[in-house]
């Protein structure tokens, strides 16, 4: 076969013809794959919301979901959190922690975040459940605050006022992912004011710790593309 | 039979796209950070790297000159999203650990340097070894480069460490180190080839 001239309705008719063809190669793959995405989406977050739980979930009962919303400067954020209790009366008495599924407004993109809490407030454990940061620098965010060394260790720690120490605080950010770092401790501080007791008539307060005033100064992280 | 073989070598040495033909810079300074990141976008590529060189091969004859570029885009954006969806939905280990990089493929400019100069040319075939042959050479070359920014950045080797971290040079994980393991690379690479 001759190749096509580059007319003006060639031109038009190869590329509707090309688009479409993509178009509709995507929709079906889309509808193939989205059941089996949501499943393991939803099979992901069920784990992650026992491995966040005191004993790794054991002997827990999970409450129905609640969804509080947090005012924040860049839009809302939405926190849905998950109470466990010992018993399924759900008496307050037998209240044993809760994760709390949060969002970081990251680098790449949004960062999921499960979080588990005890009745105190203290974390027990975390899982990035989904994120787009930079590979090799802001993905470490995985377990960079699981890890013990130097003062990177968030677990077993007070939440509500977390920040890095460039931001007046005393958390080790990540090497080269400041923002994903920030990012990464402002949705945990938000996901511990979302589970505070909200008092009768008044709207739950934002979170506005040191390290979001100090974001503007220090746009340092890498990223090439 | 002999020209399918020097096609498919081709792309591994005498072009490698990264040491010789110097395309795909992006991706080959920003994911070596390990050498499992490195052959991670490797393999990623190497996979779109053949499917858009046969369906541009086959469609070379209906593709008007003058929109070719779009039209490969198309082509080649397609084919990574079908990628990502599909890992999603059935490879989600694998996915954990590439889906990162798939995104980034479109903007590649192997994959559409390969379309353009030797899909858009030559049969289905070869236009399949051409995108294999230059698939493993990216590959090897951005294993070879994370591997070395692992080795002196962070004292590892495919995630196990070798040495102690605290003698390790942290620059060569970041930017610059890229950077710098690249160009002694290439000047390595091209002195070899020289003889």
């Amino acid at each position: 076969m001759k190749k096509l001239e580059s007319t003006f309705m060639n031109m038009v008719l190869s590329l509707v013809l090309i688009a479409s063809v993509a178009a509709a190669a995507l929709a079906a793959i889309f509808s193939l794959t989205e059941e089996n995405i949501k499943k393991q989406e939803a099979e992901k977050q069920q784990q992650a919301i026992s491995y966040v739980l005191p004993n790794r979930g054991e002997g827990a009962i999970v409450a129905a979901p609640d969804t509080v919303t947090i005012p924040d400067a860049k839009g809302d954020i939405e926190v849905v959190i998950y109470r466990a209790y010992s018993d399924s009366c759900f008496c307050d008495s037998l209240y044993i922690g809760a994760a709390v599924q949060t969002t970081g407004n990251g680098f790449g993109g949004p960062q999921e975040i499960m979080v588990g809490f005890d009745p105190n407030g203290v974390i027990i454990d975390y899982q990035v459940l989904k994120h787009q940061e930079t590979p090799g620098l802001g993905d470490k965010i995985k377990d960079w605050f699981k890890t013990d060394a130097g003062h990177q260790n968030i677990l077993h720690r007070q939440a509500g006022t977390l920040a890095v120490s460039k931001a007046g605080g005393d958390v080790d950010a990540i090497t080269a992912a400041t923002i994903s770092s920030k990012a990464f401790l402002k949705a945990i501080n938000v996901a511990y004011t979302a589970l505070q007791p909200k008092e009768e008539g008044q709207p739950v307060k934002a979170v506005t710790s040191a390290s979001q005033i100090h974001v503007q100064k220090e746009e340092t992280e890498v990223k090439d593309e | 039979m002999s020209k399918g073989l020097q096609t498919l070598t081709n792309g591994l040495l005498k072009e490698n796209p990264t040491f010789v033909l110097v395309l795909g810079m992006c991706p080959t300074l920003a994911t070596t950070t390990s050498a499992l990141n490195g052959m991670s976008m490797g393999l990623a590529t190497l996979f779109v790297l053949v499917c858009s060189n046969i369906v541009i091969s086959l469609l070379k004859n209906l593709i008007p000159d003058k929109v070719r570029i779009p039209a490969f885009i198309v082509v080649i954006a397609t084919f990574v999203t079908m990628v990502q969806l599909a890992m999603q939905a059935y490879l989600p280990a694998i996915y954990e650990v590439l889906g990162l990089f798939i995104p980034l493929i479109v903007v590649n400019c192997i994959v559409l340097g390969r379309a353009e100069a030797f899909a858009a040319k030559n049969s289905v075939g070869l236009s399949a070894l051409d995108g294999l042959g230059m698939g493993l050479g990216f590959t090897l070359a951005l294993t070879l480069l994370g591997a070395i920014r692992e080795i002196l950045g962070a004292g590892k080797i495919f995630g196990t460490q070798i040495y102690d971290s605290t003698y390790t040079t942290l620059i060569f994980v970041l930017a610059p180190g890229a950077f710098i393991a690249l160009a002694y690379l290439m000047a390595i690479v091209n002195k070899l080839m020289k003889k």
